[in-house]
């Protein structure tokens, strides 16, 4: 089991990391989260059950340790009005990911930064493969929404 | 077109992380750290009462679990077996119990239960017999080791070819009752009867069994089969 949780990190680690530093806001954050992700994956790999895929398992721990690294980080943006998108890359990235739920953008950064199928993000969301394609597509038509100004211009 | 701008801007927000082969010592570093860190974390410790009471079974059972060599805290609890006996033979009340040989202590079957994984880890004794101890897999150990329970046999006695422990239930799991047992002849599997009528198969590993049953249940018979399934031994409780 260790042996898959490693050719897991070798070879996916670099869209966990990507996904994570969406999900937490900071690229740091991000892949610290990953780090710690896959040492509770090592310990806690008695638990996994066989049910599902042991890739989506370890995207769940994955999802709720960048979260928690997106929680601690909050306390900085409630400084300002209203929090600006998460920007992992320190830049001015102009996607109004405000406009959607944490939800919506889960399913989004999971689909696009690790390329999941709606399957495995379903199971690491845990939510339904409909409720994936229902929340990614609204995800999408919010943001065109948002942007059709800027594009138009 | 904005659908291509919606990937330019994902792309701008984290750009692609670069593969790169270190960083797996890192994590088991952090595993090991944190699994030190509740080793060292106090108290308490075997807290259980084993009463006869039972339920329903729930349990699936895992087959990669089997060989799996016992983490540390599984080991302190197994010299935790070997203590009594020490003390009982300084003291002149006995000549000799068994002692688990710790150092092959291991995993031989893990059931699911509404409390997580439930395991049975055995290791070899200086009289012939086999250490066991179960616990759940998610408790906290303690300075004293995994919290759970178990029991030392001997060699083969001379009947009955099958003993049968519990049902019994732990302070900390008490939605919860377990039975578990050794069958003294080649067995691949028991058939528990519950006193509802309901049965329940078990495999036998390693000569053990371990099943977790839903409160209230009664154990009223236990037959064992070979891997033929010809019926090999039976143990009828009133």
């Amino acid at each position: 089991m260790i042996d898959d949780l490693e050719e897991l990190y070798r070879t996916q680690r670099p869209q966990y990391c990507r996904a994570a530093a969406a999900i937490a806001g900071d690229r740091t954050l991000g892949e610290e989260a990953v780090q710690d992700a896959f040492a509770k994956a090592v310990r806690k790999r008695r638990s996994y059950r066989g049910r599902g895929s042991l890739e989506a398992w370890v995207w769940r721990i994955v999802v709720n340790a960048a979260r928690d690294a997106g929680r601690k980080r909050r306390p900085l943006l409630a400084l300002h009005d209203r929090p600006e998108a998460p920007t992992p890359n320190g830049g001015g990235a102009s996607l109004p990911l405000d406009l959607l739920t944490d939800r919506q953008r889960e399913v989004l950064f999971l689909h696009y930064y690790a390329d999941l199928d709606y399957a495995t993000i379903a199971e690491a969301l845990g939510i339904s493969p409909g409720t994936v394609g229902a929340t990614l597509s609204t995800a999408r038509r919010v943001l065109r929404q948002a942007l059709a100004p800027e594009v138009k211009s | 077109m904005t659908e291509t701008r919606i990937d330019e801007l994902l792309d701008e927000l984290v750009p692609a992380i670069e593969p790169r082969s270190e960083g797996w010592d890192d994590v088991l570093a952090r595993a090991r750290t944190t699994r030190t860190r509740y080793a060292a974390l106090a108290v308490a410790a075997l807290a259980l009462l084993l009463v006869p009471t039972a339920v329903a079974l729930r349990g699936q059972i895992a087959d990669l679990f089997q060989g799996t060599p016992a983490p540390p805290a599984v080991s302190t609890s197994f010299e935790g077996f070997n203590r009594p006996p020490d003390a009982a033979i300084r003291d002149g009340f006995a000549r000799q119990f068994p002692h688990a040989d710790v150092s092959k202590a291991h995993g031989v079957i893990e059931v699911q239960t509404a409390d997580g994984p439930q395991d049975l880890w055995a290791a070899p004794n200086d009289q012939g017999g086999v250490c066991w101890f179960i616990d759940f897999a998610n408790d906290q150990p303690s300075g004293n080791g995994q919290p759970g329970y178990g029991a030392c046999d001997s060699s083969r006695p001379p009947a009955p070819d099958i003993l049968l422990e519990g049902p019994s239930w732990m302070l900390s799991h008490p939605s919860l009752s377990t039975v578990d047992g050794r069958v003294y002849t080649e067995a691949g599997t028991v058939q528990l009867t519950l006193a509802d009528g309901s049965t329940r198969t078990l495999p036998v590993i390693e000569g053990l069994f371990l099943g977790s049953l839903d409160e209230g249940a009664k154990v009223t018979r236990v037959v064992a089969y070979d891997k033929n399934g010809t019926k090999v031994a039976q143990l009828t409780r009133p």
